[in-house]
Formats: structure tokens, sequence, C-alpha cells
């Protein structure tokens, strides 16, 4: 009876004991799978996750397709996200270079701007704000932009580069002195930029050659003898033709009033014609002096300008 | 054993690189459901970054297409269009791809290529 009731006991036990242990496993199977989901779910979300390099790859290949909008998209997205001084320069200077390229040249500026002092990047921001400001015609700003950077630390050729783009900012001023002065520091050992060396000095030349014509003489000229103001203003052929034009109409002005007097019809409106035509030609001739000293000024500027840009291009490729 | 291990590493990132493309592509279907058109072709062009899959590269680049005709960006719908690359073997992704080519050409006033 002993013997029976042991038995039970036992076997009540091990009963309980194997319930035990399914119970745990089925803690246990129900613990794995929810640390398993979430895993799961964690690796789903990491892999919509990129750190910053992939970030910067991404970029680059941006950049590689021309898409430039698309690089200010994602840097724009990216700099809520990566917070650190080198990250936020980084992407400085990726949505300058994305204006510079989109041609917009205020807000290139101003993302150069942003790229602050201890960045390995900073000298090349400063050349690239300077040029963009130069572009923009804000020469005295694009010379302060460019003097932040501090020569003696300065690679040799990139302080050659520095002084290289202040004589041509200089030029572009029209401050010739300051020019020479910056064109003596040209070594002209750097391919990058000695052939635009040689370049700024003969648009040197050129600028001093543009004849500094007065728009008040052309049109006295132009007074005393119709088309000698255009002759003036460096527009011989134009001149003579609107000589011919005025001696044409101011000869049939005088045939008509010599033959049917002042009041006749015929004087009224050829002496009128004559008339416009006299005083549109005195206009004519100051207006096209201020445009011929425009067009040559306009010119030699966008040759500095290109000179300017180019070395950049090559020395920070 | 350094050669393996390097082989090994390759493969590994190589891997989580399609299986990040696969999912960003999900995302872009889901960003181009909602209409959200331009996040939809920037998230296209990153499964183009991510992918070396031809045939995956195609599907983005057409989605992006698509992406740009509905902003009326016809010129980006071409430029983007012409960077699909024709694949033997799949003649109904090959005439939707060549179709959208003649289309976005058209569209972008580029007329002789069109034709």
């Amino acid at each position: 009876m002993a013997v029976v009731t042991y038995f039970r006991g036992l076997g009540k036990n091990i009963a309980l004991f194997y319930c035990g242990i399914i119970m745990c496993f089925k803690h246990l199977l129900v613990t794995l799978f929810f640390i398993f989901n979430g895993l799961w779910l964690q690796a789903q979300d990491s892999l919509l996750r990129s750190s910053f390099e992939e970030e910067m790859a991404f970029t680059k290949h941006l950049f590689k397709q021309n898409q430039y909008r698309n690089v200010l998209l994602l840097s724009q997205q990216l700099k809520t996200k990566f917070t650190q001084s080198s990250q936020q320069n980084r992407l400085a200077m990726h949505m300058g270079f994305a204006h510079h390229y989109l041609k917009k040249l205020d807000s290139a500026v101003y993302y150069f701007n942003q790229v602050t002092v201890g960045f390995s990047r900073y000298d090349e921001a400063r050349f690239y704000q300077s040029l963009d400001l130069a572009k923009l015609t804000q020469y005295p700003t694009a010379t302060q932009a460019l003097s932040q950077l501090s020569v003696a630390q300065l690679t040799p050729l990139k302080a050659e580069l520095y002084h290289f783009q202040l004589a041509g900012l200089a030029l572009l001023r029209k401050d010739y002195d300051r020019f020479t002065q910056k064109s003596q520091l040209f070594s002209y050992q750097y391919p990058q930029f000695a052939s635009q060396q040689r370049k700024l000095l003969v648009l040197h030349q050129k600028l001093k050659k543009i004849p500094k014509r007065s728009a008040f003489v052309a049109g006295l000229f132009s007074a005393i003898i119709p088309g000698t103001g255009k002759m003036y203003a460096g527009k011989p052929k134009q001149g003579l033709n609107v000589l011919l034009q005025n001696l044409f109409m101011g000869a049939q002005a005088v045939e008509a009033l010599l033959i049917d007097g002042v009041r006749s019809p015929r004087f009224i409106i050829f002496g009128g014609l004559f008339s416009i035509f006299y005083i549109g030609n005195i206009w004519g001739s100051a207006l096209s002096v201020k445009l011929q000293q425009r067009e040559a000024y306009e010119t030699i500027h966008q040759e500095i300008l290109f000179n300017l840009d180019v070395p950049l291009r090559l020395v920070f490729r | 054993m350094f050669l393996c291990a390097w082989c090994f590493a390759n493969a590994q990132d190589s891997l989580s690189r399609e299986l990040q493309a696969q999912k960003y592509l999900q995302k872009a279907h889901q960003l181009f459901k909602s209409q959200q058109l331009t996040q939809a072709q920037l998230t296209y062009e990153r499964v183009v970054f991510l992918t070396k899959n031809k045939a995956l590269q195609n599907e983005a680049l057409l989605y992006k297409t698509y992406c740009h005709k509905q902003l009326k960006q016809f010129s980006a719908a071409q430029a983007t269009i012409e960077r699909a690359e024709v694949l033997p073997q799949q003649d109904s992704a090959n005439y939707l791809l060549l179709y959208e080519a003649a289309l976005t050409a058209y569209l972008a006033q580029d007329y002789k290529l069109s034709l």
C-alpha cells in the first residue's frame, strides 16, 4: 500500500516537473519570438538608416550625375540629421557647390560663408565665395572674403593662387596700382594657372588702352557737324551714314524753305524730320560713347572672370 | 585566410547594399503612390546608386522618369530614361523603356530623337 502511495506521489511529481518544463519552454518560446521580432524590425529599420559617409557617397554620385537640385534636397534633409560641426561644414560645402553649378550665386555665397575656420576645405570655400561675389560684381566684398585667409597657413601653390585672385579682383575694380603690386608676386611656376597669370597682364594692357571718351564732347561734335560724334565714339561708318542722312534731310528742308517759304507744309514736314534726325543724332552719339565703353569693359571683365575661374577648378580638383 | 576574410566582407557588403536597394525601392514606391514625387525620385536615384542589378536599376529609372513626367520636368525625364540599359531577353521591360524614351523626347521637344 505504502509502495503504491509512494509511486503515485512520484508520478504526480514527475508530471508536475514536466508540466513546469513545458510551461517554461512556452514562456521561452514567447520571449524568443518577441526578441527576434524586435531584432528583425530593427534590422529592417537599420537597412533604411545610412551613415553620414554613405550619404556623402550618395551625394558624390548625385554630383557626378549633375543632379544639383537633388544634392540640395538631400543636403537639406541631412542638415537636421547630422549636427556635428564637420558634418555641417561638409553639407554647407555641398550646398554651396550645388548652387554654384546651378548659377544661383547669391545662395552659393551664403553657403560657402557658413563654412567655419578649422574645416579642412575652409580655404576652398573662401576662394569660391570670393569668385562668386566677383561674378555678382561685388568686388570689395569679394576681396574681403579672400582676405579672411591667412597666407602664412596656405601652401605655396595656394598662396600664389591667393595673390593671383587678388590681382584679378584689383583689375576688376580698375585699381591698376594694386594690380601691378600683386602681379609682381607672380612666379609663373605653377602650370595650373601660369598661362592665366600672363593673360591677366595682357588684359591689364587692354584695359589701359580703352580710350576714355566723353559723352559731352561726342554730343558737342554731333551738334556742330552731325555724324562726327559717332566717329568720335569709334564708329566711323555709322557716323558717315548719319552725316549723309542729315545732309539729305537738311538739303530738302533748305530747298523747301527757299522755294515754298516758312509756312509751307513741305518745309514744315522736311524741317520737322531734319530736326528729329539732328537732335536724335546728338543724343545717340552721347549714348553710344557710354555704351561703347561699357561693352569694352564688360568683354574684358568676362575674360578676367573666366581666367579666375579656371585655376580654382584645377587647384581644387 | 586574409583574402577569404576580405572576399567574405566584400560579399556581405554587396549583399547588404542589394538588400538596402530593395528596401529603398519599396519605400520609393510608397512615396510614388502617395504622390510625394520629389522625394520619390530621389529615393529611386538612391536605388540606382545602391544596386548593381541592371534590371532593378532599370525599374528605378523607369519610375523616376514617371515622377519627372508628373512634375512636368520633361528634360530631366528624358535624361533619366536615357540612362536605362536595354537588356537582352526582357522584351516587355525593353518595350516600356523604349516607349518612355520616345515619349519623353517628344515631351522635351526633341522631336528628331523621338522618331
